[in-house]
């Protein structure tokens, strides 16, 4: 197991893929900083007192995940499933194809190399979705502030309903950290469905796009039923793995039961039915 | 070693594609299995590796049986159908891979392999790179590579120039002389004769013949 899940990890992190994902996530965290945070940029030492008493422009409220619902951060976290799936998404639908894995199955249990594969995409596209975040964060954290948030300053959207408010306003790097953590296991899950419509598609594009369709099919259907049940719409990953509270009374528990979901139905799918099929 | 087959059948679909095969394969003994496209031979060949389970009967390796007591045998190399490896890795960074699985052979030994078959271990083409006739042969090195107890090659001699025929000959000769049963199926009916000691004629999922060949003769 050990040795398979090292051959899947290196394969995941060393691919082509994962480095084209970060490179297109940069591209839109980076254009967020050059398009809206920078412009805002205030001389080094200022503080609300020698801004005349106003909340300053900070890291809390000018990174990607503070401004949430400007365009290249709705982009983003809208992407997110798409961009889940380019790392190794797709990496058993090609190698089921090609009929590589025989060579495996001759040297291994099945189970270890279905097992690794999992963990090598879920651990893949968290972490090529959660660098051009991170990136995106160090560079505003280089030209702003770390201010601690005034509950009181209109520039948040964050009132006492949402997730994690009184952790923004006590410890944000705390509550930037729990979000880039969300962000990096939902990702992950959602990746984890390219596998499983690699048992069944035969074509490449609708196994990339599987997360994607999974994640509009959620948003969509969600939207639609909020307007009868409201509470609804906080279930949706569109708003919770926003950073900025789009919506309010979003609360963690039921997020970690739809990850709960997500990833048994998408592990013990992929495990027991990939072990089980038969090999050509 | 042995592979004994008891009365294995297997339907895919409705279709027979195995029918009612009782064989016993012996280490030592190179067989050849002789069919039609579509006869059976390389769903045999499937299930020795294990990646097909038998509908009924069962397969038993060396005192155990297959899917019940071991999901693939403990030591084999095969090389069914297209060889597959990965498109962006050389030659010997796939086999690299495959080899670190088991962990039971040294580079060295890679090496050897692949020398064995007239594959140059330094050469820095990827496998998108190499020539029909080139992957056939590092099919085979993967196939031998870490000197497995049964050897199974479908069609090796395909796409294989002749100096490579002659290599692939050697190997199995090498293969057989350590004790190792190695299986082959071919449609050259001379090459067939040449490597084999028994051969098995396979129509329709069943075994319609059995050739066993005086190679002592054949040799002198």
């Amino acid at each position: 197991m050990q040795a398979m899940l090292k051959i899947e990890l290196s394969r995941a992190f060393q691919g082509k893929n994962f480095i084209i994902t970060i490179i297109l996530g940069s591209i839109i965290t980076m254009v967020h900083f050059i398009l809206y945070a920078l412009p805002m940029a205030v001389p080094e030492g200022v503080t609300a007192q020698n801004y005349g008493g106003l909340y300053p422009p900070t890291v809390f409220n000018e990174w990607i995940g503070g401004q949430g619902l400007f365009l290249t951060a709705t982009l983003y976290f809208f992407l997110l499933p798409l961009m889940a799936a380019i790392p190794y998404g797709d990496s058993y639908y090609l190698e089921k194809k090609s009929g590589y894995p025989k060579n495996i199955f001759l040297r291994t249990n099945k189970k270890y190399y279905f097992i690794s594969k999992y963990i090598a995409v879920f651990l893949s596209a968290g972490t090529a979705i959660t660098i051009p975040l991170l990136l995106n964060l160090l560079v505003t954290m280089a030209m702003f502030p770390s201010v601690l948030p005034d509950i009181n300053a209109p520039v948040f959207m964050m009132n006492p309903s949402c997730m994690w408010s009184s952790m923004f306003y006590a410890a944000p790097y705390g509550y930037i950290f729990c979000y880039l953590l969300l962000d990096f296991v939902f990702s992950g899950l959602l990746a984890t469905i390219s596998l499983v419509a690699g048992l069944w598609m035969r074509h490449h594009l609708g196994v990339l796009l599987a997360p994607f369709l999974f994640f509009l099919i959620i948003y969509f259907t969600l939207n639609f039923m909020s307007i009868y049940f409201r509470f609804l719409n906080t279930l949706n990953p569109g708003a919770f793995l926003n950073p900025t509270p789009v919506i309010d009374g979003i609360t963690l528990p039921p997020i970690l039961l739809e990850m709960l979901l997500l990833f048994c139905a998408t592990f013990f799918v992929y495990i027991k039915e990939g072990v089980r099929r038969e090999v050509f | 070693m042995y592979i004994e087959f008891h009365n294995v059948s297997k339907v895919i679909k409705g279709s027979t594609v195995l029918d009612g095969i009782d064989i016993l394969f012996e280490s030592g003994k190179v067989y050849g299995m002789r069919g039609k496209n579509g006869s059976g031979k390389t769903m045999l060949m499937r299930a020795i590796c294990g990646f097909i389970l038998p509908t009924s009967g069962t397969i038993d390796i060396n005192g155990e049986i297959l899917g019940k007591d071991i999901t693939f045998p403990r030591s084999i190399g095969a090389l069914i159908e297209n060889p597959s490896f990965i498109d962006g890795d050389t030659g010997f960074q796939n086999l690299k891979v495959l080899a670190s699985i088991q962990n039971t052979i040294e580079k060295r030994q890679i090496r050897y392999a692949m020398e064995s078959v007239g594959l140059d271990p330094d050469d820095t083409r990827k496998y998108r790179k190499y020539s029909l006739g080139m992957k056939q042969k590092l099919g085979i090195a993967c196939a031998v590579m870490e000197n497995p107890d049964i050897i199974l090659l479908d069609e090796p001699i395909n796409a294989i120039d002749e100096k490579g025929v002659q290599q692939v000959q050697a190997i199995i000769q090498r293969a057989k002389d350590r004790g190792a049963l190695v299986l082959v199926a071919c449609h050259d009916r001379d090459e067939l004769e040449f490597l084999s000691d028994e051969i098995y004629e396979i129509e329709s999922g069943k075994i319609v013949g059995h050739e066993v060949l005086n190679k002592t003769r054949a040799e002198e």
